[in-house]
């Protein structure tokens, strides 16, 4: 065995040069698979810490009225040690200024709070300290600025709240924890929790929540905990306690979208950068087993035996896998806080880089498992290997001398799938998105296989005409056999996985893309009613603005579903009665609307826009058109029938095509749309909204509105929306950065096995230089052979992974899909550049060496 | 075309910072046009190096290398490559046909890279002439070590060298195989007039060239048998 | 109304003719009258309709009720059902209005135009009265718990002072808003609207 060990390492260090080049090469792809993976872990975080801010806590528990004493000790003994709680009350409230009385929305916040994130005051941004300092030491409030305005208040004035006044000590901006959903509704008001027990508003009958918000300690996850805390709350008071959870990826709809987008986009990478370190590897071990050959043979001619051969190759190939993988941690350490400083004006404040252990373990995984696996073949083919290729005068290639048959190397690659099946399921945290991954990949690989074949049988052909370096290279390409269709695959699946990330990328954010603020409106006017739609028209005319999209909303429940009742449908299990009541109220309560056309948000997927106004002499039912999404929920499809009760009357209507709207263009859009001529004459209430008021004059305008038509609710939209917009773009950066980034990695890895390639034409270009070929002649052989396995290869690559990130999109993106034809040409030409670079590198080395190793020893 | 060497001194650099070995030293050579000369000599006597300074793969570190009056040292790598592949042929031990070429292909790739119209053509007749007409779509795998051998002869005679350079081309031949190759390799080399210069540890084959010297301690010396 | 009579012509499904001496009754409530959050066999009106059918009352309720409507609508609405020729308006709106902090005085002048338009046809006008929440502030809540009785007053009509009685406030009858009543709360308000309904009924 000791002899075995020995001779392993002193054949690695004997044959120096080419352990240091292969080792190189399997570090710096194995470099660009940590880098990605600890930059997705630290762009994770990042985010995840963003959006804590938003509820501004990883857990909350609220309930109408004062938690008892059980409860609260309850809750204490079923969360971890060292989490950290603070209380908070939120009701409504109209409260005098000098000038107005007005309906706001008053935040009682206690010491400890925020748990995550700041305030931004008019002053600046503040924390916990503060708000214990000037909120909870006395009679002071922070409100929205608009309040200022509407209360005609002064700085530091007085308003008053139940029966105590309030100093207003500033103005607030942002707060974590508060959507600003019902501004325009109702501003806020920040005072203290004591503070707020004696304006007398809170009593018996009061509407208003009590909040516990709770900051776990690290390492404890908020969905696991919640989910434990909500059993207990169940056992102790049975199925329907009068509390409340959320965590914070509950906090947000449309946050919590977005995050799930990211979390599937950034598993996608993992996978992404998995494979191309997985796949760079196996290539160079196969390389370097196929070098070994002959010194495996000379082993056999020895007397060594068949196993004991390949247990050599599988000690070397540890050694050298774990060496590389040692290197690249270490290489990763430094390459991580470089990138960083790279990419620092582009990082979001406050980003912090972790390195990702998970991804070195893994890369020391890859690097001697996957590698060792991927040779199996290869390996097991060493049984067969006899010592007679040493007594043949060419060196055979490794697939006629050692070799299993093809089925018993289709069944050898078995290991293999299963263990990148089991890697790309852990990575992506799904069962099905691993395996879709995974299924693509070996098809694409299957398709690019049959790619490196063509010139096989096309390469020796027509070849009369066509200038010698051309000829040289199409012949080396189509005699290449096994190596060059394995250098095609290699490269394709190269430029499948360099092109996969950005054609996803494109379609997630054209999808939370931050709409251009100008063409985002100022407010959203709702509870219009019908006789009010002129006149409001014309009075936001006559204030110098517009009244668009506007909607007519009919609310209506819907009944049947193709003829069968929704109330006989049994209920489906919910967690809690929350959930329950929210399933129930989508399922059935719809607000319906109309219109002649399609928005500029929306776009068919399916079926036939309404070819005009309803006729009710026909023997048709009116059209239906149905937001793709929540047809998917309610399981119906084109051609289905819906019937609605309108208020009392029922409506019938067909499916006739399906829509996917982008919510978040901020216009009024609809689930259901029934094709005009059918609810005209129903109740209604009506939607519009206003774009281009200028952010000071906002106040004025709502002032105004509200006075002229006291029944209409404006909502001020950028209040709305700022929060999202913020972390949507965030998230739209990280996904760029990650596109950005495996590209680069995948370059990497392609470089190392085009040089790899480069590598093993040494020996040739050392002949036909002594035969007399010029340099010209070399250059340009090289360069064609490697331009057309680039080019070629990345093409087809590129093309299948356009297929592939269609399919992903598909399942795991709700259908979005763009692509982009750019950065598929950027993948083309890199990859075909590369390859040629890396040619060029490695006849230039050869070229400037002397020939004279070909004759014989001296 | 005659050959000359006049005072070649070449070294090689030993381990790390050790001395330099001095393989060749104040090594003198000539030879005329249409004679055969064998080099003979123990492994590691520098046969090989010679080898690669007249075939203008290596720059001795003093001396000249003069063929037809043109001295080596004068000329530039390109020129140097367009010297192989016109004036010089090259037969080497282990062969070294390309892979991926058939017999033809192998043979004609010299005649291709000059530019020579009808390469093809002149292939087929120089395989023919070491008779292997019947193995000209054989790639190298698919042959004989001796096959192998005459494909490479060809290949080296198909450009009409003016010199021939031959590194033990029997050496890794069995006896039989290996005496029916000399015989025709010579019976070429006669026939086409070609300087030859062949490198070898085997007496009976340097027993075929008209003169033999013995290289030894970096310099050539007449061979005593 | 020419979209609505095709309506009822095609789909022959618009309330049906009432039987002679049914007492036809339009509710006009918001998201308490309809039901919001409950299945809709669990919404008080139809607890009532049928408490009072099971206690001999020859009644059939048409409710008009939507989620999150204010007194602006109201007079909207009940010009589109006076086709089907109510006999008896159920009024319980404003809660809304309340709870988005709008004018008493402008809730109050809607609530006064749907009486009018209802009396002027005949229709008898049963009140429901509302009252918000004490964290809206004493005046305000006063304000508005003074409209009900006011317009009581002023059109002389039969007045249910606080519908959510008993109701109001406890979380055990409200679902997790804090503000609709689960179907327990439901109950109790059919209980009290149901005696709210024969004392103003005859049957």
């Amino acid at each position: 065995m000791k002899t075995w060990v020995k001779l392993a390492l002193r054949e690695l260090i004997n044959h120096r040069g080419f352990s240091v080049f292969f080792l190189a090469n399997l570090t710096l792809g194995l470099v660009g698979f940590i880098a990605l993976d600890s930059f997705k872990l630290s762009l994770h975080e990042h985010i995840e810490k963003k959006s804590k801010a938003i509820l501004a806590a990883d857990l909350a528990v609220y309930a109408s009225r004062p938690f008892t004493e059980e409860e609260e000790t309850l809750l204490a003994q079923n969360l971890p040690p060292g989490t950290q709680v603070t209380r908070q009350i939120n009701f409504m409230s109209m409260i005098q200024g000098p000038k107005e009385t007005r309906l706001v929305e008053i935040v009682a916040v206690d010491s400890g709070y925020p748990l995550y994130g700041e305030l931004t005051l008019k002053t600046g941004r503040v924390g916990a300290k503060e708000v214990q300092e000037r909120l909870l030491s006395g009679n002071r409030a922070w409100v929205q600025p608009e309040l200022v305005q509407l209360l005609g208040v002064e700085p530091q004035g007085q308003i008053r709240i139940g029966d105590q006044d309030f100093s207003v000590d500033d103005q607030l901006l942002e707060a974590p924890g508060q959507n600003f959903w019902n501004a325009g509704i109702a501003y806020k008001v920040f005072i203290g929790y004591d503070q707020a027990l004696k304006t007398g508003l809170i009593r018996q009958g009061s509407r208003r929540y009590h909040y516990r918000l709770y900051k776990l300690p690290a390492g404890a996850e908020a969905t696991p905990t919640a989910r434990a805390l909500y059993q207990a709350l169940k056992a102790k008071f049975g199925p329907s306690p009068y509390l409340y959870l959320r965590t914070y990826s509950q906090a947000n709809q449309q946050m919590s979208r977005i995050l799930s987008y990211l979390n599937d986009y950034l598993g996608l990478v993992a996978l992404v950068a998995l494979f191309l370190a997985g796949m760079g590897t196996a290539f160079l071990f196969r390389s370097f087993l196929s070098q070994r050959l002959k010194d495996l043979a000379i082993l056999r001619a020895l007397g060594a035996k068949p196993w004991e051969t390949v247990w050599l190759s599988v000690f070397q190939i540890a050694v050298l896998g774990a060496v590389a993988a040692l290197l690249s941690s270490l290489l990763a350490q430094l390459a991580l806080p470089l990138l960083v400083r790279l990419l620092s004006t582009f990082l979001p404040l406050g980003f912090v880089t972790l390195l990702s252990y998970k991804s070195m373990a893994l890369a020391f995984g890859v690097g001697i498992l996957g590698s060792a696996l991927f040779c199996l073949p290869l390996l097991l083919g060493l049984l067969n290997l006899s010592p007679k290729l040493l007594l043949q005068e060419t060196p055979a290639t490794l697939a006629q001398e050692a070799g299993l048959s093809t089925w018993a190397s289709a069944l050898a690659y078995l290991p293999l799938g299963g263990l990148y099946w089991a890697l790309a399921v852990w990575q992506s945290k799904s069962l099905f998105v691993g395996s879709l991954f995974l299924g693509g990949l070996a098809l694409s690989a299957l398709a690019l296989s049959l790619l490196g074949l063509l010139p096989l049988w096309f390469g020796v052909r027509g070849l009369t005409g066509l200038s010698l370096s051309l000829r040289l290279a199409l012949r080396n390409l189509g005699r290449g056999g096994g190596a060059s269709v394995t250098s095609v695959i290699a490269l394709g699946l190269g430029a499948l996985l360099i092109n996969l990330i950005p054609q996803i990328h494109e379609g997630l954010a054209t999808e939370i893309a931050s709409p251009d603020s100008t063409k985002l409106p100022s407010f959203f006017l709702f509870d219009i009613q019908p006789d009010q739609v002129a006149p409001l028209e014309e009075y936001v005319a006559s204030l110098g603005y517009q009244a668009q999209n506007r909607s007519a909303m009919v609310l209506a429940r819907l009944t049947h579903i193709n003829d069968r009742s929704m109330d006989l449908e049994p209920e489906k299990q919910s967690q809690t009665r929350e959930e329950e009541n929210e399933e129930f109220t989508r399922r059935r309560d719809q607000n319906l609307s109309y219109r002649p056309n399609l928005y500029e948000s929306e776009e068919l997927v399916e079926g036939a826009w309404f070819p005009g106004p309803y006729n009710p002499a026909g023997l048709v039912l009116p059209e239906l058109s149905l937001e793709v999404r929540f047809a998917e929920r309610l399981g119906v499809g084109v051609g289905d029938k819906l019937s609605f009760d309108v208020q009392g009357v029922p409506v019938e209507g067909r499916v006739t095509s399906l829509r996917r709207v982008r919510w978040n263009s901020f216009t009024p859009n609809f689930f259901v749309l029934f094709q005009p001529g059918v609810l005209e004459d129903a109740p209604s209430t009506w939607l519009a909204t206003v774009f281009h008021v200028p952010e000071d004059q906002k106040t004025g305008f709502q002032n105004q509105v509200n006075r002229h038509f006291t029944n209409v609710s404006l909502i001020n939209v950028t209040g709305l929306v700022g929060k999202v917009l913020e972390i949507a773009g965030q998230v739209r950066w990280a996904i760029q950065v990650m596109a950005f980034l495996a590209v680069l990695a995948g370059l990497v890895v392609v470089y190392s096995i085009a040089s790899f390639n480069a590598k093993a034409r040494e020996t040739e270009i050392n002949l036909l230089k002594i035969l007399g070929a010029s340099f010209g002649h070399l250059q340009g052989m090289v360069a064609l052979e490697f331009g057309l396995v680039g080019f070629f290869a990345s093409l087809a690559g590129a093309a299948l992974s356009l297929g592939i990130a269609w399919g992903l999109a598909q399942f795991l993106f709700e259908r979005i899909f763009v692509i982009n034809l750019w950065i598929t040409g950027v993948t083309v030409g890199g990859v075909t550049l590369l390859s040629l670079f890396a040619g060029w590198l490695a006849t230039r080395r050869t070229l400037a060496k002397s020939p004279a190793q070909l004759l014989s020893a001296l | 075309m005659s050959l000359e060497l006049i005072g070649i001194e070449k070294n090689y650099r030993g381990a790390k910072n050790g001395p330099a070995v001095q393989v060749l030293s104040n090594l003198n050579l000539s030879l005329d046009q249409g004679k055969t000369l064998a080099i003979l000599g123990q492994s590691g006597s520098g046969k090989s190096t010679l080898l690669s300074l007249i075939a203008g793969l290596d720059r001795p570190d003093r001396g000249q290398v003069i063929l037809d009056g043109q001295d080596l040292g004068g000329l530039g790598e390109k020129a140097l490559s367009s010297y192989r592949a016109s004036k010089l042929g090259i037969v080497f031990q282990q062969f070294h046909l390309l892979p991926h070429l058939s017999a033809l292909e192998n043979v004609s790739l010299p005649l291709e890279l000059m530019g020579k119209p009808q390469a093809v053509e002149a292939a087929r007749e120089q395989l023919a002439q070491v008779g292997l007409t019947h193995r000209l779509q054989h790639f190298p795998s698919q042959l004989s070590g001796g096959e192998c051998q005459r494909v490479a002869i060809a290949r080296a005679l198909a450009v009409r060298p003016k010199l021939l350079l031959a590194d033990e081309p029997t050496g890794n031949l069995d006896e039989k195989t290996g005496q029916s190759l000399s015989d025709l390799f010579f019976s070429l080399v006669e026939q086409q007039q070609m300087t030859l210069l062949l490198v070898t540890h085997n007496q009976e084959l340097a027993k075929r060239c008209e003169r033999s010297l013995f290289l030894f301690e970096g310099a050539l010396h007449e061979n005593l048998g | 109304m020419k979209g609505l009579e095709w309506l009822a012509v095609l789909l022959g499904l618009f309330l049906a003719p009432p039987a002679f001496g049914q007492t036809k009754v339009l509710l006009l409530g918001d998201s308490l009258t309809a039901g919001f959050g409950v299945d809709p066999a669990q919404a008080y009106p139809v607890l009532v309709e049928a408490a009072l059918k099971a206690k001999g009352y020859s009644v059939v309720f048409t409710n008009a009720s939507v989620s999150g409507s204010t007194t602006a609508s109201a007079l909207g609405r009940l010009r589109w059902y006076l086709k089907t020729k109510p006999d008896l308006l159920y009024l319980a709106l404003g809660a809304n209005d309340g709870l988005r902090g709008q004018s008493v005085e402008g809730m109050k002048e809607n609530l006064a135009a749907t009486i009018r338009l209802a009396q002027a046809q005949g229709i008898k006008v049963l009140l429901v009265g509302m009252k918000m929440p004490p964290n809206y502030g004493a005046a305000y809540t006063k304000a508005f718990g003074q409209v009900y009785p006011e317009l009581a007053k002023e059109y002389q009509l039969p007045l249910l002072p606080f519908v959510l009685d008993g109701v109001a406030g406890k979380p055990e009858l409200n679902q997790a808003d804090g503000i609709h009543p689960n179907g327990q709360g439901h109950r109790q308000v059919a209980e009290l609207v149901t005696g709210f309904f024969i004392s103003n009924l005859r049957p």
